[in-house]
């Protein structure tokens, strides 16, 4: 699902769609490549998403009617834009409410430090 | 640095030699390996032909087929519910009025493809699978099948029973090549063809003549380059001959 040179793969499995979400609300419009790099550049190198993870779930989303696509020539090449529906933006919000309460669970049934606020 | 013409289009019919045969995942992941590659030549460290390599690497654990294979799956089951079920109903019951109930048993039956796509074929093997040099590129290239050295116009078998999915000609790849899905988790391709006997749809049975070997595609004499697929990935087919 990802490379991950730090986190573990199993940690992540499942916030590929929460990533790609939250980064398009805060982008407007993303291609393929940019959405890797950023998430690199975010999370210090610390997360690699590959691309055999990263175009299924882009088309999934898309085909679930919360991401919409456009596309743009470059001379030969084609680049193709993703960004959020309506309901893409609504399920943004779910989604972080439900990865944040899951962090705040997984730090009371670990007995962690609280650090997130 | 801005790959030219030429540089794109080379990577877009590798793209497709590659398996990527929906054009527009294709030009979408066209666009990506580009910006790859050329991010890897930025430094002027790499020439274009180490940072494609560089760039493909990306993409090893999911071939470009399996990662094609997973998108229409997806399309598919969210375009319409019964969608798929009705095409597979179809295709069953058109099977059965023109073979016999006894076609749909030996389409049921799930067999590796163990027959050696060529009489004697284990004496005539000239390159295995695996990591080597490409004898036209010149670089470090995984060899994705099983090369046996034999002359034009040898017979070439089905490795196991099975449905032609794909008889396709590429010029700088495979040359005239044909594609067996044998189940839901085999397939097999027969590369560098002088002759095809079987045409898409076609059900073959184990042993049958498809087509005879040549020297077609990117090909440095005649011999017939074989491989074998497991759930979209390549894998050795020698693990699988039972001769």
């Amino acid at each position: 699902m990802y490379n991950c040179p730090m986190h573990s793969k199993q940690l992540l499995k499942g916030t590929l769609q929460t990533i790609i979400l939250k980064l398009l609300s805060e982008h407007k419009r993303m291609y393929g490549y940019e959405i890797t790099q950023q998430v690199k550049l975010l999370s210090e190198g610390k997360i690699s998403l590959t691309e055999g993870a990263l175009y299924p779930a882009l088309h999934k989303l898309e085909a679930e009617g919360l991401l919409i696509s456009e596309k743009v020539y470059i001379g030969k090449r084609v680049r193709k834009y993703y960004s959020l529906t309506q309901t893409g933006s609504n399920t943004v919000t779910t989604k972080l409410k439900e990865f944040s309460d899951f962090v705040s669970t997984m730090q009371a049934v670990l007995n962690l430090e609280p650090k997130l606020k | 640095m801005i790959l030219t013409e030429q540089q794109i289009d080379f990577i877009d019919e590798d793209l497709e030699n590659r398996g990527l045969t929906l054009n527009e995942l294709r030009l979408e992941l066209l666009d990506h390996v580009c910006c790859l590659v050329e991010n890897e030549m930025s430094g002027g460290k790499y020439t274009f032909d180490e940072a494609y390599s560089r760039a493909l690497i990306a993409f090893e654990d999911y071939n470009f087929e399996q990662i094609q294979g997973t998108i229409i799956t997806i399309l598919i089951s969210k375009s319409s519910i019964s969608m798929k079920k009705i095409v597979l109903m179809t295709s069953m019951l058109l099977v059965m009025l023109i073979y016999g109930a006894s076609a749909i048993e030996q389409i049921a039956k799930l067999e590796p493809p163990s027959r050696l796509p060529v009489e004697n074929g284990n004496m005539l093997i000239s390159s295995g699978f695996g990591m080597r040099t490409h004898p036209i590129k010149k670089v470090k290239i995984m060899h994705r099948g099983v090369d046996f050295r034999v002359p034009k116009g040898t017979p070439i078998y089905a490795t196991s029973n099975g449905t032609v999915e794909v008889i396709a000609y590429h010029k700088k790849g495979h040359g005239k090549f044909i594609k067996i899905k044998h189940d839901e988790n085999y397939q097999s391709l027969y590369a560098n063809l002088s002759k095809y006997e079987v045409k898409e749809g076609d059900f073959v049975k184990k042993g049958d003549i498809i087509g005879y070997s040549g020297n077609t595609g990117a090909s440095t004499g005649p011999h017939l380059h074989y491989e074998v697929y497991k759930d979209g990935k390549v894998v050795n087919p020698k693990d699988f001959f039972s001769e």
